[in-house]
């Protein structure tokens, strides 16, 4: 029933990304009988359960260019394709808590920090929460069980416990426990970040965007890069510009454009698009675009355990150790973390585990693959000014437009909360026998956030509450950028809640005329 | 914190396939094209160019793979497959192929001129003499992408590869694991 919109259909909703933002605001504007048109930059993707050939096919490789801690030629790591990164994402889906939605009674007095307190209660965001959860089948709600325990599982629970840790918990994720909505029960093939072959990780491409081609109110262009969005006279946005699948710029018309192309080309595009009344790029008059970028503090440690772990059978994140997720400034620094499990395939592991190590001495230690654990470190990250998305002076991608340079340097906070974390890491391992263990190299991040957060008002943000653009009416931004503020969790289940709140905004907007 | 030479998971090709019909069951093909005239080296190097049949280089890059990942209980195999691929990546790219005569260079010139005949140990250090050159760099990734790819490798050190082939972990999620009972 896919419906096909002309160019010159002023009368659609644009949406720019397929990923969990993009996804959800097309499912719920179609359900309503909204026409929508999505642009993916990507094509459809083919799931396979191989790691090693789906690293080049889900990965973002067009030029990006990264600076300070970031690593130069690949500071991010996002999927590209219809689905975007969720066909990339692990599926934790924890929630903000009340005290992350007000960071700034911690972060706040940090030096250059810019973090502000989100203009959202949390008891208006739960309600949506538990709509997300819903829909995305979130195993461990409404009803359904939570997925077994692995033995990578269990072996971090005894770790756990030995080391006087309390909170080593199994989790909700946004995986079939049992089979639904057309999706199969999960079935332990391991490595979810390669995607899911048999859709039981919830992804945009095998949910909502899917929902949304069901109905006769959805076009969705693969392969449609966006270059610019341009407004009219009275500074309203109307036209998407892009580069169509066969390499032609053409326009599409629009009445209402929802950008969702993740934190940071929802900045690129924006800072693109220059005109006489927005210099400085569409919707930036307050000069927030592309800044307060966040990524999480992040870190994988590995060990070497004195017995048999097959740490790659099941599930890739299902524990999670939440002791430390709250703030206490008795810590030294201010924030919370959590610690994951995680796994790797052989050529992942070689390269992460010890960066820069060879020979015999490590090699014996690679022999022992099924001996080995890993855990990624999540912790919350204060924004800061400095830390944002430009557009490159030089890189230029395939298409002609200015890549993306993402400039990020880790505040001495979140140094101290890495001393601090990998410290309890160690002592899980330790208490488990281990002697081999391992701090990687943080890895590019994939947790974008911040780049045009929302505010109580046009002078501390990009947008409103709702997403909407308090320079333009008939913008919003739908995907992780108009996160204020980090947090603790994954940021896709939050995304998600936010696109199902704001896509009732938009629909009430249009009721009374306003867009 | 220098972060430029940070490596990324998995970076592969993914032309194991082609490189093993290459070279399996028949004696190594050499592309034409690793064949570097002494006076194509960059002028700049300040490696003295010695000659070395197109048999010698390969044999030097293998052995080279084989020294940054030396695993014991397998064949040749997996070790001859990576060259298969690298010799791939650098069929066409005349940098990098003068970058491995430079490297190889280097290798020789710090073992008295013959680095294949030198013993384990002088191998070793002449290539930790050498660890942050450009062309190290290179013959590391390639191994780490492609040895560890390998499923000769991967049968060696006990990890089961797609596990959609045989339907999933989901009745032995937990094995093995038996060591953990009864610690403090």
């Amino acid at each position: 029933m896919a419906a096909q919109f002309e160019l010159d259909d002023d009368s659609v909703v644009v949406v720019i990304g397929s990923g969990a933002g993009g996804g959800t605001i097309s499912a719920e504007l179609t359900r309503e009988g909204i026409n929508v048109v999505c642009l993916e930059t990507g094509g459809d993707i083919e799931i396979e359960t191989d790691a090693a050939k789906m690293w080049n096919r889900l990965t973002w490789l067009d030029p990006r260019v990264g600076s300070g801690d970031l690593p130069k030629n690949f500071p991010i790591w996002s999927a590209k394709g219809v689905g975007g990164t969720t066909l990339h994402w692990t599926a934790g889906v924890p929630r903000y808590s009340r005290e992350e939605l007000k960071p700034s009674a911690y972060f706040g007095g940090l030096d250059g920090v810019s973090t502000i307190d989100w203009p959202i209660e949390y008891d208006e965001l739960a309600s949506y929460y538990d709509k997300a959860e819903y829909m995305m089948g979130v195993c461990g709600t409404h009803g359904r069980p939570l997925l077994p325990e692995s033995g990578h599982y269990k072996v971090l629970e005894e770790g756990a416990r030995r080391a006087g840790f309390k909170r080593m918990v199994n989790h909700p994720m946004a995986i079939n426990s049992v089979t639904e909505n057309g999706r199969s029960e999960c079935l332990q093939l391991g490595f979810c970040s390669t995607g899911c072959a048999v859709e039981a990780k919830w992804s945009s491409n095998v949910g909502p965007i899917r929902e949304a081609q069901a109905t006769d109110h959805f076009e969705l262009r693969k392969n449609s890069h966006v270059l610019r969005v341009e407004h009219d006279d009275k500074g309203r946005v109307n036209r998407v510009v892009y580069k169509d699948a066969n390499g032609n710029e053409v326009a599409q018309k629009a009445r209402i454009v929802c950008m969702a192309a993740n934190a940071i080309d929802t900045p690129r595009i924006l800072l693109n698009s220059t005109s006489s009344r927005f210099p400085n790029g569409l919707a930036n008059s307050s000069g927030h675009v592309g800044r307060h970028f966040t990524k999480h503090v992040v870190s994988i440690v590995t060990a070497v355990l004195p017995g048999k772990v097959h740490f790659e059978r099941g599930t890739q994140n299902t524990g999670r150790i939440f002791d430390w997720v709250e703030n206490d400034s008795a810590r030294g620094f201010a924030g919370g973390f959590s610690w994951q499990q995680v796994s790797f395939d052989p050529a992942s592991l070689v390269q992460l585990s010890r960066p820069g190590a060879w020979g015999r001495s490590y090699t014996d230690e690679l022999k022992q693959y099924d001996h080995y654990s890993a855990m990624l470190l999540i912790g919350e990250d204060p924004a800061h000014p400095d830390n944002r998305v430009t557009l490159d002076a030089e890189v230029k991608d395939q298409h002609g437009m200015p890549a993306p340079h993402i400039h990020y340097v880790y505040h001495d906070n979140s140094r101290k909360m890495f001393d601090f974390a990998h410290a309890r890491a160690r002592e899980l391992y330790e208490a488990l026998g281990s002697e081999r263990f391992y701090i990687s190299n943080p890895p590019p991040s994939t947790h974008n956030m911040g780049t045009c957060r929302m505010a109580t008002n046009g002078d501390d943000g990009v947008v409103n509450p709702y997403g909407n653009s308090w320079d333009v009416p008939n913008l919003f931004m739908s995907d992780g950028s108009q996160l204020p503020s980090s947090g603790t969790p994954n940021p896709t289940l939050t995304i998600v809640a936010l696109a199902l709140r704001q896509a009732r905004h938009i629909r009430e907007k249009m009721v009374r005329g306003e867009v | 914190m220098n972060n430029d030479n940070q490596q990324i998971p998995v970076v592969s090709d993914n032309k194991p396939n082609s490189a093993r019909r290459r070279f399996v069951g028949s004696a190594m093909r050499l592309p034409l094209a690793f064949f570097v005239p002494v006076g194509a080296l960059d002028a700049q190097a300040s490696v003295t160019p010695v000659n070395m049949s197109p048999e010698q280089r390969v044999a030097m890059v293998q052995r080279m793979i084989y020294l940054l990942f030396p695993l014991d209980n397998i064949s040749e195999g997996p070790y001859q497959r990576s060259v298969a691929v690298l010799l791939d990546k650098i069929e066409q790219d005349t940098a990098r192929m003068t970058l491995i005569d430079q490297g190889l260079n280097m290798l020789n010139q710090a073992t008295a001129g013959d680095w294949l005949a030198a013993d384990e140990s002088a191998q070793v250090d002449a290539m930790k003499s050498i660890e942050q050159s450009p062309f190290f760099q290179f013959m590391y990734g390639n191994a780490q992408a492609t040895l560890f790819n390998d499923q000769e490798v991967w049968d060696a050190i006990d990890y089961g590869g797609s596990a959609l082939t045989f339907g999933g972990y989901r009745n032995n999620l937990v094995e093995d694991i038996e060591w953990i009972e009864g610690g403090n």
